[in-house]
């Protein structure tokens, strides 16, 4: 294979501070300067070379057994992952972030701060309050009811209906407008097995998405396992009426307390600005 | 310039792409194939077991929705499950802007079952090739690289560990990974645009 070398050692010496995460924040500024495509595909070669790097050390040491139960949530995770991509709904990547906006100045302390163009990762005590009190007002203006469902994908409908039928920990919350001040229509339910760590959204009446512009995003906040909004996962609605929707948590939920549907660019996003955030469950406390 | 037959090998099934076409079993052979990796990588890079475990989640997510871009004639498939893996890892590293702590790493290794033969090979295959690069760099570099690629250190805790200036140490590792890129290249055992 040939591959063209650049003659710009500085554009090489950055991409390989890209793929070790070292870069600092004048040299991520410093990245903006040149062609990004260029740039992507020097960092790509030095993540393969990295890759390669490690495979080598990784060869001649003993590796560790991932944990069985860990084992077990991967293929739990992947038991309707073809499901969820062929359905009238699908689930996405979630947030993609680039190979740039991974740098971080490794050579900081552990405080370290991030590049001036990367989101913060994580939402502040005043942005959790802000979904919190969202939430309280939808659940004070609305009652919540169990609405009856049905669904049409098969498939889904019978691994909800297993989750619905094995679960002893159930948790199920009704979706409730965010936007509407008197109580609406029957939006379609949320349920949750932290047991299982599995759960599907069944959803009426979105607005059907063009997803090259937007996308839908699921987030749960559990407040007993961290500060942050857990990721649910990017999905469409492709049809009008019912959609069954798998949840794709990215970390472990125990103990949901708000489940939150947001309108987001295509891919979603790592934090949400929360303005359009049309559907909200909470889950009642026992 | 030297010819080496360095293509990747193909003796094997690619896993990805029995996860590309969704054949049925294929995520659960995945995961089986590429658990212990991952996971090795996971620990290596994250400051905790549990964030270990959700990295790893992450990671075999973005391995399956990304299964159709890999192209054998590119790369090894290993080369590029690490590759999605590092990167993952990284970011999750700059999000957490934490010190990576790989505490207990030599007490806490269990052995690895052994991999698929054919695998095995591949695997050796490409270490093989690589090691002659890895050969070719100072001792220093090679050290730095070994502490940061492979086990994650900051280039702070590596400052700290080899009593090196802190630019030394990442001047060492970026010119050393650079190095290595075009060492790998110039044997053909490196593409480009693997992943994006």
């Amino acid at each position: 294979m040939i591959v063209e070398e650049s003659n710009d050692f500085r554009l090489q010496e950055l991409a390989a501070g890209a793929s070790l995460g070292d870069l600092s924040e004048a040299e991520l500024h410093e990245i903006r300067s040149y062609d990004q495509k260029i740039f992507q595909a020097m960092v790509e070669r030095s993540e393969e070379a990295a890759a390669r790097t490690y495979l080598t050390f990784h060869g001649a040491v003993p590796t560790e057994t991932m944990p069985r139960e860990l084992t077990i949530r991967l293929k739990n995770m992947a038991s309707g992952f073809f499901e969820d991509s062929v359905s009238e709904s699908s689930i996405s990547a979630g947030p993609t972030l680039s190979s740039v906006a991974t740098a971080l100045d490794r050579s900081s302390p552990a405080t370290g701060t991030s590049g001036p163009s990367i989101a913060p990762s994580s939402m502040s005590i005043r942005e959790i309050a802000a979904w919190l009190c969202v939430a309280a007002s939808v659940a004070l203006a609305l009652s919540i009811s169990l609405p009856g469902t049905t669904v049409r994908s098969i498939s889904l409908q019978q691994q909800r209906d297993t989750l619905l039928a094995s679960a002893p920990d159930l948790i199920r919350s009704s979706w409730q407008s965010a936007t509407e001040k008197t109580p609406g229509a029957d939006r379609g339910e949320v349920i949750w097995s932290a047991t299982a760590q599995q759960g599907f959204m069944t959803i009426k009446g979105l607005p059907v998405n063009d997803a090259t512009k937007e996308q839908y995003q699921l987030w749960i906040i559990d407040p007993e396992r961290d500060e942050k909004p857990v990721d649910g996962g990017v999905f469409n609605i492709a049809t009008a009426g019912e959609s069954v929707i798998p949840i794709q948590a990215k970390l472990r939920v125990d103990k949901p307390t708000l489940f939150a549907i947001t309108v987001e660019k295509p891919g979603g996003v790592v934090v949400s600005d929360q303005k359009r955030m049309p559907l909200l469950a909470t889950v009642k406390s026992n | 310039m030297l010819e080496v037959d360095e293509s990747p090998s193909q003796s094997i099934e690619s896993v990805l792409a029995q996860v590309a076409r969704r054949e049925p079993g294929s995520l659960d052979f995945c995961i089986e194939r590429y658990s212990n990796l991952i996971w090795s990588l996971a620990r290596r890079y994250s400051p905790s077991q549990t964030d270990a475990e959700d990295a790893v989640q992450e990671i075999f997510l973005e391995l399956w929705q990304k299964a159709d871009r890999f192209n054998p004639a590119m790369s090894a498939e290993s080369t590029f499950v690490t590759m999605i893996a590092r990167r993952r890892l990284i970011d999750r590293y700059r999000k957490l802007a934490r010190m990576v702590e790989t505490t207990s790493a030599e007490t806490d290794f269990d052995e690895q079952p052994a991999l698929p033969a054919a695998q095995q090979v591949e695997m050796i295959d490409e270490a093989a090739k690589a090691t002659r690069c890895l050969d070719a760099l100072v001792s220093n570099q090679r050290d730095i690289l070994r502490r940061s690629i492979h086990e994650g250190k900051s280039h702070s805790q590596i400052s700290a560990e080899m009593q090196l200036p802190l630019g030394s140490v990442k001047s060492f590792a970026r010119r050393g990974l650079i190095q290595l890129r075009q060492c790998m290249e110039r044997f053909s055992i490196a593409g480009s645009g693997v992943a994006s």
